[in-house]
């Protein structure tokens, strides 16, 4: 192997320009698949890469692009080892045996789940073919390039790196404000390439030069390997129908002098560069000294979108999706009630929390199958970065799998069997990782002991090729109240942790006040004291006010808190706090005075109020079936109903209503948890195959849930087979099927068909925005419903006799 | 970016509802978010025009609708536009469904009103751009609209690259993900005519639509 990675850390390196724009002029079609030239003017390839060679190129781009499975179904292999074949071609035909054939990987063109509809690891897959092929042929790297979507980033990486044992360099897409498509920024996205093992990492296309720099700044202080800076010739123009770009050669070379200045180690250009652009550029950038690569030693932890600085100002990692002690919490995972896991996380981030630990472990439930769901779902609600907490190493291995951008792991130890099972996996898939100060002889009692762990475990890190900035060191907190020393040796721990081995600490907090009066007190001056030794990261309750308020006062005291900002924000003002949802705030006092009946707060549709009574309620009755839900819940719902089919009542009204009575409902059901509930009957939600739109299937499921019934919601996009699988295996009487488009109304007519197979006596109904009576007939539906209360309606006609 | 609370409501079926705090609170606050966090993304071309009976030609790539070729009878040139609020408009309607079903609906009739409010204001600055080479514009027309079929929205996305510039992907069954996007054709004629209908009006569910502007049927 010719060694580019030790070249590209000793000297700057030149990348190719673009093709497309080229290909056209060789007479490339619209519309033509450009790969599909390397079987059929494989000369003309030949040319294009020769030209870039003889401009002095290190580094062209195989032809193989947009050479993906979805576009060629019949002859990938066939075209990507083509490509690669003749770029060595080209390099024996110009003599430059000196050059590095990359083998180029484009994005799929398709979106990801949850958001779009091809799956992570079918992504991983249809990269791994083409990476399998390319080595194989003898490509000296693997470049994959122009990635908008960090998650399509990280399959594609995850591909290269399990594929093949060639460098891998990454360059993504950004627009004007530094942003991906996707949300993505520069410091949220770089430390999981680099995680992820990226050999170089770094920006191409959509952007001109000049308007890179500011980006290339960001990179350079991000990055801890070599940043590649390639370019479009200017922004695209439009000129007679034809996009052109009219940064010409001798202006497009002046900026990449000053970008290679900045750092850059890899220059080259994108769309709309040519030949002559490239030996300017070669020309002018040849005279930059050349610097090695900075280290930054931050550590960063991140999501799809958004980034976590660990270090400077303590952050707050939010302990409460755990079911550790919570009877609800561990009824919801036995339930498979996701949303109510959801509900636990959109709490702490509305309360404060910066990143959010997730453990969804009991002995009773597959926890890799959960973790895996719990961390999709989570990630299509929430930007903030996530913990992933489990002792079992596969659970982890799944769970870093598929999460979308460099997590933190919850936790490693001084134990043999843990460092060897953990740090391989925070290795592969770069993630930052919690250090527990104990092992096999437990907890040390002294700071001493806690320390020549934390040692033992950095130096097996080393090992591992993963960087002391990824290892969080956690001094453990034990209860004071058995040993009057252990706050002290805690907190030492957590002093030289942070000042002699120079990482980031994390501590859970509430242990220390167990078993003593007013644990608050003790919990947020242990949280002060540890903040004032250094902790990066406290483990707590962010609803809990008086953590909150130590951590923000502490932080303002420490001078991690510039102007004052985080705390004044917080509490100038009280009526600034706590205001978490509309209904909460927009519940407007006098209203409570003028009618406090449970029923009018569910028709008035004010979800605070309407928990307050069922509360006020739920004292004074031993039967709350009858009196709070038969009496005042159905006949308040019934009301709202029946004025939505009389066109008296509007939608956001019938929702208002529906929401407040869900809220009762949950008091109501918490309260009776002991209690098995009684339903009305259960009943299948789906939106058909290729459908992507489940607003409509949503109300609908909520409007059910409230009149008794239990939904089994499948979701959006749904297989027939899955809908008549879980129809069978749980014999279900009423299946609901949603479409919106024309176009996929023969899904739903499918689904009837597959149902009518395998279970006649299940019955359908059907709505969404095409449906109309004659057309829910002629799919063979037993019923259609034109909105939820009809719905509603339908389900009572088959289960309420 | 403005979004319209009028057009909100209407998305919402909330059009005839009075005044009502709590609503009005509600939509307020969705659309103050949506404004804080959504930055929407665009790209057009204009591109010369060619015709043959009912099909079009854009570079060398056939459409077929009559209606279309009605509305673009005596152009010379088309403006293809795409436009997305981008995967964050998608996020934020799935966040709110685990709290509150009214808040998930809201937001979802806010995203529509932004991304037809910000389609809107592209065609404003289509329409000056046209101006400035003696065009005029005639109201846009999207993909599976009349009897343009859905099956264009292939080509729509090569000729414009939608998917490299603008993160739109498409489904199996042709829809755009993420959802709140926008493509359309907008035709440029040398002669300006005023009498060309616009949306609704052209449409041919306008008397069944409960969208549409003039009422439809309940």
């Amino acid at each position: 192997m010719k060694p580019i990675l030790e070249k590209l850390h000793q000297q700057r390196l030149y990348f190719d320009g673009g093709s497309g724009t080229l290909l056209q002029k060789m007479g490339l079609k619209p519309g033509e698949l450009p790969e599909s030239w390397n079987l059929i003017h494989p000369e003309r390839v030949v040319e294009l890469h020769s030209g870039y060679l003889k401009a002095g190129v290190d580094v062209f781009n195989t032809n193989t692009f947009g050479a993906n499975r979805i576009h060629y179904p019949d002859n990938l292999e066939e075209i990507v080892r083509a490509g690669v074949r003749l770029g060595k071609q080209a390099i024996k035909e110009t003599g430059r045996s000196d050059a590095y054939v990359a083998l180029d990987i484009g994005p799929t063109g398709k979106l990801l789940e949850p958001l779009g509809d091809l799956s992570f690891e079918d992504a991983v897959e249809l990269f791994a073919e083409i990476v399998r092929y390319g080595a194989s042929e003898g490509a000296d790297l693997v470049m994959i390039e122009t990635m908008t979507d960090s998650y399509e980033a990280k399959a594609a990486l995850l591909a290269a790196k399990e594929n093949c044992d060639l460098p891998v360099f990454i360059t993504c897409t950004f627009d004007a404000t530094g942003k991906l498509l996707t949300g993505g920024t520069v410091k949220s996205l770089v430390p999981m390439l680099e995680g992820l093992g990226a050999d170089a990492v770094g920006i191409n296309c959509s952007l001109g030069p000049n308007e890179m720099v500011p980006i290339v700044k960001q990179f350079l202080e991000t990055a801890n390997v070599p940043v590649i800076v390639n370019p479009n010739a200017g922004l695209p123009k439009t000129r007679n129908g034809m996009t052109v770009f009219d940064v010409l050669p001798e202006e497009f070379s002046d900026i990449m002098k000053e970008i290679a200045g900045l750092g850059a180690k890899g220059i080259g250009g994108c769309c709309g560069t040519t030949p002559s652009h490239i030996t300017k550029t070669i020309e002018k950038v040849k005279e930059v000294p050349f610097c090695t690569t900075q280290s930054n030693p931050i550590t960063i932890v991140s999501s799809y979108s958004s980034y976590v600085e660990i270090g400077g100002k303590t952050k707050i990692i939010g302990e409460r999706i755990n079911p550790t002690g919570k009877k609800k919490f561990q009824q919801a995972l036995r339930d498979h009630n996701i949303d109510y896991i959801l509900s636990q996380a959109i709490e702490q981030e509305d309360a404060g929390a910066d990143i959010l630990d997730v453990n969804v472990g009991l002995p009773d439930i597959d926890e890799k199958e959960m973790m895996t769901t719990v961390i999709r779902r989570l990630q299509g609600i929430t930007s903030l970065p996530l913990q992933i907490d489990s002792p079992d190493p596969k659970v982890l291995e799944q769970a870093l799998r598929i999460y979308n951008g460099k997590p933190l792991i919850n936790s490693v130890n001084g134990k043999e069997e843990s460092i060897h099972a953990v740090l391989p996996l925070a290795k592969k898939y770069g993630a930052a990782v919690v250090a527990l100060c104990l092992d096999e002889q437990g907890i040390p009692s002294t700071a001493d002991g806690r320390i020549a762990i934390a040692k033992r475990i950095l130096e097996a890190a080393d090992h591992y090729g993963i960087p002391r900035r990824d290892i969080i060191i956690d001094g453990l907190t034990m209860t004071v109240s058995s040993d009057p020393l252990s706050a002290r040796t805690t907190l030492d721990t957590v002093y030289r942790a942070s000042h002699e081995l120079g990482c980031a600490t994390v501590l859970g907090v509430s242990n220390i006040s167990f078993g003593l009066p007013q644990r608050a007190l003790l919990n947020s001056n242990f949280l002060s004291m540890a903040m004032a030794n250094g902790l990066s990261c406290a483990i707590i309750n962010p609803n809990n006010a008086s953590m909150l308020g130590a951590l923000r006062s502490s932080n303002a005291l420490l001078n991690q808190d510039e102007h004052f900002e985080d705390y004044i924000n917080a509490y100038a003002g009280t009526e600034e706090l706590v205001v978490t949802t509309v209904n909460t705030a927009s519940a407007p006092k006098q209203n409570v005075e003028a009618d406090a009946s449970l029923r009018s707060a569910i028709l008035r549709g004010i979800t605070s109020q309407s928990e307050r009574l069922t509360e006020e309620l739920l004292k004074t009755t031993e039967d709350p079936l009858t009196d709070i839900v038969n009496a005042q819940l159905i006949p308040a719902l019934d009301e709202v109903g029946k004025g939505f089919e009389a066109g008296t009542v509007f939608l956001p009204q019938l929702l208002m209503s529906a929401d407040a009575a869900k809220a009762s409902f949950a008091v109501i059901r918490a309260a009776m948890q002991d209690h098995p509930q009684e339903i009305k009957g259960r009943v299948i939600l789906a939106t058909v195959k290729n459908d992507i739109h489940d607003i409509g299937k949503n109300i609908v499921k909520v409007m059910l849930e409230n009149y008794g019934y239990d939904v089994i919601d499948l979701g959006k996009d749904v297989d027939p087979e899955v809908i008549v699988e879980t129809a069978v295996k749980e014999n279900i009487r009423l299946v609901g099927l949603s479409a919106l488009m024309t176009t996929t109304v023969v899904s739903m007519e499918e689904t009837i068909r597959q149902l009518r197979a395998a279970k006649p006596d299940t019955k359908v109904v059907v709505g969404g925005a095409v449906m109309t009576q004659e057309y829910a007939d002629k799919i063979g539906a037993d019923a259609y419903a034109k909105d939820a209360m009809a719905t509603v309606r339908y389900a009572d006609s088959i289960f309420v006799k | 970016m403005n979004i319209p609370v009028n057009e909100v409501k209407r998305y919402l079926g909330a059009a005839r509802i009075g005044e009502n705090s709590q609503l009005d609170l509600m939509i307020e606050k969705v659309i103050h978010e949506l404004e804080s966090r959504i930055i929407p993304h665009h790209i057009y071309r204009f591109f010369p025009l060619r015709f043959e009976e009912n099909t079009f030609y854009v570079e060398d790539t056939p459409f077929h609708s009559s209606a279309l070729s009605r509305n673009l009878k005596g152009c010379t040139d088309v403006v293809m536009l795409a436009c997305t609020l981008g995967p964050e408009a998608d996020r934020m309607v799935k966040r709110a469904e685990i709290s509150s079903i009214l808040e998930a609906a809201v937001t979802q009739a806010a995203c529509s009103a932004m991304i037809e409010a910000y389609g809107n204001e592209l065609n404003q600055q289509i329409k000056d751009d046209a101006a400035s080479r003696n065009l005029y514009c005639r109201p846009r027309f999207s993909p599976g609209y009349g009897d343009l079929s859905l099956n264009t929205q292939r080509d729509f996305f090569r000729i414009l690259n939608i998917t490299k510039e603008l993160g739109i992907t498409l489904n199996d069954s042709l829809l755009m993900v993420p959802t709140k996007s926008v493509t359309a054709f907008i035709g440029c004629s040398p002669v300006n005519q005023n009498c060309i209908l616009n949306g609704c009006e052209e449409c041919n569910m306008n008397t069944q639509c409960v969208y549409s502007r003039n009422g439809g049927s309940e």
